[in-house]
């Protein structure tokens, strides 16, 4: 075999655009959070709104994408010229694949055996297929497997808060033990460092996530099995990476091999990461442009490019050898059909039909009637990750298995600040819609109740109303009622018992969070009386902003 | 206990003379409790902003300075109250000059370094900024930052009955001088939220535990901690639906800012704000009797400033 040859500068250019982009990626990541006073950072959404599948799914079901999202069509216009540059180029989460991938020990013989085009790469289409089937009927699901919502999601609910838990310990372990030598103290350097990344990079209070076990694994597994295949989810999974491939199936900028000046090494196809098969027939639909091929052919027998001008404008009209991507039609529709199929049973089930509410489903303010909001969530994580209290959680069976991963408020971790809209500021598909401040002060996300047999000034005999003295409705929704009771010592004590006025309370729960009782506080908030959902009202006439 | 110097004597001994004259009654040592009111208020925010600064110095003017608490050198701890993410004329948390006048006049004093704090009952991001002390106090020289949760460390409170061992915020501990700046408004338990009240903000933990028993707790809290000096903003008082309010019609002008050395005293001239007697709150009943100051405030002839 030939020697392996110098890396590339394309090759160079493409690791620095990549790094540029997950960098880019990380920093808008840290940036949705508060610049005081609820005002998320600049741009957040950017790389959601360069999602066309993000889009496409949200539009089939809703028929309305929100003005910013139709930058993904620059994504597509891109893709006809240039093929899948998009993940070999731009794409942060096939910037980590591409890392892990080369972190990848195997030796050259296996990775010429095991690099080429494998119809399992299929799979990717089918699993398209089956998502957008299901969003034609308003289950918008590719949020699951999207890349950008999956790699914010991993990050915000489960990678983030585990890092920063393990800097914070370091950091305070320092703190406390204050080693040094002599007059000196590490903390002298540690301190200030650490106050950078308080300010900066880690989070004001250590963040706490439902179902943090599930997107962790998730994401450490798609991850490792960089070490099985080269960019194994961009190969095989990535609903993205599909649709970029029915869109970008003939590019315009194509890869030649030289017949002459190949030796049929077949180097180039070691570090091929798409498996598109640069040493035999190039599938186009493969091909992440990454360069490797070119870079490491020892006779410069690769050439990619859109050839000379008139032939360029030539290819551009009548693409050279029409690429099929030999998926099977009836493969495809029954994907689709399967996707479609599915929605059916999402929909009988008494949730799904609006035979029942779940009381547990609170959504954040400004978050559309369940309907809409599921055909237009994509389950990113930006309102998790934004939200100041913790209390958007990525949800598990609380809106059904089609709700899986959207976002559900936690009462018992954070609470709805009052005064505050930025899960509606950074939503990118606009499930949750924008919200004024003065809106969203009167949207009802829910009513709390009290369960008198814990409560302390009912069950107990003690003094409390913690719940009204936190409730931020400028007319307490907590009132209460000064009753004697009988204490345990069989004296009569007077104490506050506190109730609840369902026209002021807006389901914040704040006094959930509050409540001294941890786990199942004495007052809870449940969906019943929430705005989106005029079907799960309760009152009869209310001072609803949506019912008006 | 805090040291005077000759200098500082002899100044505050002659403003308190000025004083002692001027409110016709004869007493050499400089007073423990001034109330000052301001004569010409006026709706406008930068009226306000001028009442507050004029009023807080000249409260604690009357008490013989910021010099008679506050030495060259000194780290100086300013708890304000910035509980609520509230705008100043909502009256949930502190005036942003007074406090801001307070660290102004710890600088001048000679403080090296002017810590300000809180741990609110919201998130501290918003409440900092939307109450706009955090601003106010950075730009007189303070540093003004969110509570790390690191520094909140469990430690045993001496003499006390209810949280005998608590998370307290260990600067609030290691400064050198405690400067108490609260605001007086409504609550629904405890009647009114004052300066004892105040105090609270020190304390991590399950602190929602106090309302248990809040007369004990704060008795407790105000025992360990021991401000040197507490401040008492009654410009805007949140009549009804405190502590948080939010509503401007339950906001009424008072025009007054406290200053004292008895934190019970103070707490008990706050009481005849909302018509209240001292004895009707817990806290101070609980404070005096711990010998922690007097509920009888008059006693103390206090200073009391036409400005």
């Amino acid at each position: 075999m030939a020697r392996k040859t110098r890396t590339s500068r394309v090759v160079w250019l493409r690791r620095a655009v990549q790094t540029a982009f997950v960098l880019l990626f990380f920093y808008l990541f840290l940036e949705t959070r508060d610049h005081p006073i609820n005002t998320p950072g600049r741009g957040v959404t950017l790389f959601f709104r360069l999602d066309p599948l993000a889009t496409l799914a949200a539009w089939l079901g809703s028929h309305a994408v929100p003005a910013g999202m139709l930058l993904s069509l620059v994504t597509l216009a891109v893709t006809l010229i240039f093929g899948r540059w998009f993940c070999g180029w731009v794409c942060p989460f096939g910037a980590i694949h591409n890392f892990f991938t080369s972190l990848r020990g195997a030796r050259t013989k296996e990775k010429l055996d095991t690099g080429g085009f494998s119809n399992w790469q299929k799979t990717k289409y089918y699993v398209l297929a089956a998502f957008l089937g299901a969003a034609l009927l308003g289950a918008n699901l590719a949020g699951w497997l999207d890349p950008l919502p999956f790699l914010f999601r991993s990050l915000g609910t489960s990678i983030y808060p585990a890092l920063n838990d393990a800097t914070v310990r370091l950091f305070s372990w320092i703190y406390n033990a204050n080693p040094g030598v002599g007059a000196f103290r590490v903390t002298a350097v540690s301190e200030p460092v650490y106050e950078v990344l308080r300010r900066h990079v880690l989070a004001l209070h250590q963040p706490h996530y439902f179902g943090n076990l599930l997107i962790g694994f998730l994401f450490v597994t798609v991850v490792a099995l960089n070490l099985v295949r080269a960019r194994f989810w961009c190969r095989y999974l990535c609903p993205l990476g599909g649709l970029l491939a029915v869109v970008g199936k003939n590019p315009v900028v194509r890869m030649k091999r030289n017949a002459e000046a190949c030796t049929d090494c077949r180097l180039c196809l070691g570090e091929c990461q798409g498996g598109a098969n640069p040493q035999s027939s190039w599938k186009p639909a493969e091909c992440f442009y990454c360069f490797n091929c070119q870079s490491d052919c020892p006779s410069q027998g690769i050439e990619i490019a859109g050839a000379r001008a008139p032939s360029w404008l030539r290819s551009f009209f009548h693409p050279p050898k029409p690429e099929r991507l030999d998926l099977g039609r009836r493969e495809v529709l029954a994907s689709g059909a399967a996707g479609l199929g599915a929605v059916f049973f999402f929909q009988t089930h008494p949730l799904g039909a609006k035979r029942s509410f779940n009381p547990a489903l609170v959504r954040p303010p400004g978050s559309l009637g369940e309907d809409e909001f599921l055909s237009k969530c994509i389950r990113c994580g930006e309102c998790m990750k934004v939200c100041p209290t913790n209390a958007i959680h990525p949800g598990m069976l609380e809106a059904g298995l089609e709700g899986m991963w959207t976002p559900v408020m936690k009462m018992t971790i954070g609470y709805c600040e009052y005064e505050c809209t930025l899960c509606s500021q950074v939503c990118p598909t606009g499930a949750i819609r924008p919200l004024e401040v003065a809106e969203k002060r009167k949207i009802k996300i829910g009513l709390a109740y009290f369960d008198r047999n814990r409560c302390l000034p009912y069950a107990y005999a003690r003094t409390c109303i913690v719940c009204e003295e936190h409730c931020p409705t400028p007319k307490k929704a907590i009132w209460f009622e000064e009753v004697a009771v009988l204490a345990p010592s069989g004296e009569r004590v007077t104490v506050k018992q506190p109730r609840i006025d369902p026209e002021l309370c807006i389901g914040c729960g704040i006094c959930t969070n509050k409540c001294v009782i941890k786990g199942h506080p004495a007052v809870i908030v449940s969906s019943a009386s929430e705005s989106r959902n005029p079907d799960n009202g309760v009152l009869l006439e209310t001072n609803d902003p949506y019912r008006q | 206990m805090f040291e005077v110097n000759r200098r500082q004597l002899l100044k505050s001994a002659i403003s308190a003379t000025g004083l002692a004259i001027g409110s016709g009654i004869a007493n050499a040592a400089p007073p423990s409790l001034a109330i000052g009111h301001y004569k010409a208020p006026s709706p406008a925010p930068d009226a306000i902003a001028e009442e507050a600064r004029r009023l807080t110095r000249a409260a604690i003017d009357a008490l013989g300075g910021m010099g008679r608490f506050v030495s060259k050198g000194q780290k100086v701890w300013v708890k304000p109250n910035i509980g609520w993410d509230r705008r100043p004329e909502q009256a949930a948390c502190s005036n942003p000059d007074v406090v801001a006048t307070v660290v102004e006049m710890c600088y001048q004093a000679g403080a090296a370094k002017v810590l300000v704090s809180d741990n609110p009952c919201v998130e501290a991001e918003k409440s900092f900024a939307r109450s706009g002390i955090q601003a106010a106090a950075t730009k007189a020289g303070a540093q003004c930052y969110y509570m790390d949760d690191r520094k909140f460390r469990r430690m045993a409170l001496k003499g006390a009955q209810v949280i005998k061992e608590w998370e307290i915020y260990a600067d609030a501990v290691e400064c050198d001088r405690f400067i108490n700046v609260a605001i007086a408004k409504h609550h629904s338990l405890s009647k009114a939220t004052l300066s004892m009240k105040n105090l609270m903000g020190v304390t991590g933990g399950a602190r929602n535990r106090f309302h248990q028993d809040i007369a004990k707790t704060l008795a407790d809290l105000a025992g360990f901690i021991r401000p040197q000096l507490v401040i008492l903003d009654a410009i805007r008082v949140l009549s009804a639906n405190g502590p948080t309010g939010g509503n401007l019609a339950d906001v009424k002008r008072k025009d007054i800012v406290v200053a004292g050395t008895d934190q019970v005293a103070v707490d008990s001239y706050g009481a005849t704000l909302f018509g209240l007697n001292a004895a009707d709150l817990g806290y101070v009943v609980e404070g005096q009797a711990r010998g922690l100051g007097t509920m009888n405030y008059r006693a103390l002839s206090p200073a009391q400033l036409e400005v």
